[in-house]
């Protein structure tokens, strides 16, 4: 569709001689010299178009309609990007907030590097920003943990890579770090796992809170964690009618019933 | 660079979520008395999925980057040259990332 309606077509063929046009196959071809490249860029899927500089940095990921029309917005977003590093690069203190902001925005960035950055920008930055800032370097950090990890077990069993891959789940979660874009659906889903199977009810609790917050904010992968929320729910709901009945059998005890 | 290729299909979301989900999610709309079934259509599915081998792949590509719109375009397959090119033309790069098998 992409293809034969907008990229063949003559006024898109014109309106690209202001651009190089740059056409990246992902392919598991052996010889291909950069099969990762979507990947590095903070591509997900395909297709994905943006804008880059001389350098590869991506300036704009386009997002909306794939259209002439579209990508013209694209550009102007990725014309802007030039002026806010162009002003950065002077010292103006809201253009590197702005400029770290729509980096994390657009995924294809270093964790550590963004973290020295965000650090560098102290109070310039409002307390919503750097909270979104935040948020976002630990998505990619959780993710790219996760995946050092999956990695570290190729070819392992099948259980053992899921038993190591919960269990770094936790540790994770028990730092704190916890996924808020859809890349943590599964950690979510191990999460869920193992807190059906912990025996701490104040743990199982807060893993149903940090659940329920994801399924909220990434409706779309809701229906994976329905079930995992309902079983915590109900298993919630036992322990508390259990605690009830131990609290009153005690309270009888005392009464000396 | 081959050598971050390791697991590729496993790290997309999607895979992870097959990885992990799957105990938590229910078998659906597998009875136990549709089991023979299914049973059957699991030892077809990895005939279909089976690996292209190189040599298809490789023919996948080429098929791909034959493509007249591509041509018409100018649009450039190497990463080097395009960014040396709009180095020299001080032009933004307009990438568009795709696969052999996508329309």
């Amino acid at each position: 569709m992409l293809e034969s309606r907008v990229l063949s077509k003559d006024d898109f063929v014109e309106w690209g001689k202001d651009y190089v046009l740059f056409l990246h196959n992902t392919s598991h071809v052996e010889d291909e010299p950069y099969p990762n490249l979507l990947k590095e860029k903070g591509g997900t899927g395909f297709p994905t178009l943006m804008f880059m500089d001389a350098e590869g940095k991506v300036l704009a990921v386009h997002r909306g309609p794939r259209s002439l029309e579209g990508f013209t917005k694209s550009a102007e977003k990725a014309r802007e990007y030039l002026r806010l590093r162009e002003a950065a690069a002077k010292g103006d203190g809201k253009a590197r907030v702005r400029l770290l902001l729509l980096d994390l925005e657009m995924g294809g960035f270093d964790p550590k590097d963004a973290r020295d950055r965000l650090d560098a920008l102290g109070d310039s930055m409002s307390e919503e920003d750097r909270e979104k800032a935040e948020q976002k370097i630990v998505d990619k950090e959780v993710a790219g943990e996760l995946n050092r990890r999956l990695r570290a077990l190729r070819g392992k069993p099948r259980t053992e890579i899921m038993k190591a891959y919960r269990e770094t789940v936790v540790d994770l979660f028990r730092k704190g770090m916890v996924p808020s874009d859809r890349s943590g659906i599964g950690y979510m889903v191990q999460l869920g796992s193992a807190a059906l199977e912990s025996g701490d009810a104040k743990f199982r609790e807060k893993v149903l809170d940090t659940l329920e917050s994801f399924r909220k904010k990434v409706p779309m992968y809701g229906r994976y964690l329905k079930p995992v929320i309902e079983k915590l729910e109900s298993k919630i709901g036992d322990s508390d009618e259990e605690g009830e009945e131990e609290e009153e059998h005690e309270g009888r005890r005392k009464q000396g019933g | 660079m081959k050598n971050s290729t390791i697991l590729p299909g496993i790290l997309a979301a999607g895979s992870v979520l097959a990885l992990c989900g799957a105990p938590l999610l229910p078998a659906q709309g597998v009875s136990k008395r549709r089991a023979p079934a299914a049973a059957k259509m699991r030892k077809v599915t990895p005939q279909k999925r089976s690996v292209p081998s190189q040599e298809e792949l490789i023919k996948r590509r080429e098929k791909k980057l034959a493509l007249e719109w591509i041509a018409k375009g100018g649009w450039i397959t190497d990463y080097d040259k395009a960014r040396a090119l709009a180095k020299k033309t001080n032009r933004m790069i307009f990438t568009y990332f795709t696969r052999s098998y996508a329309p």
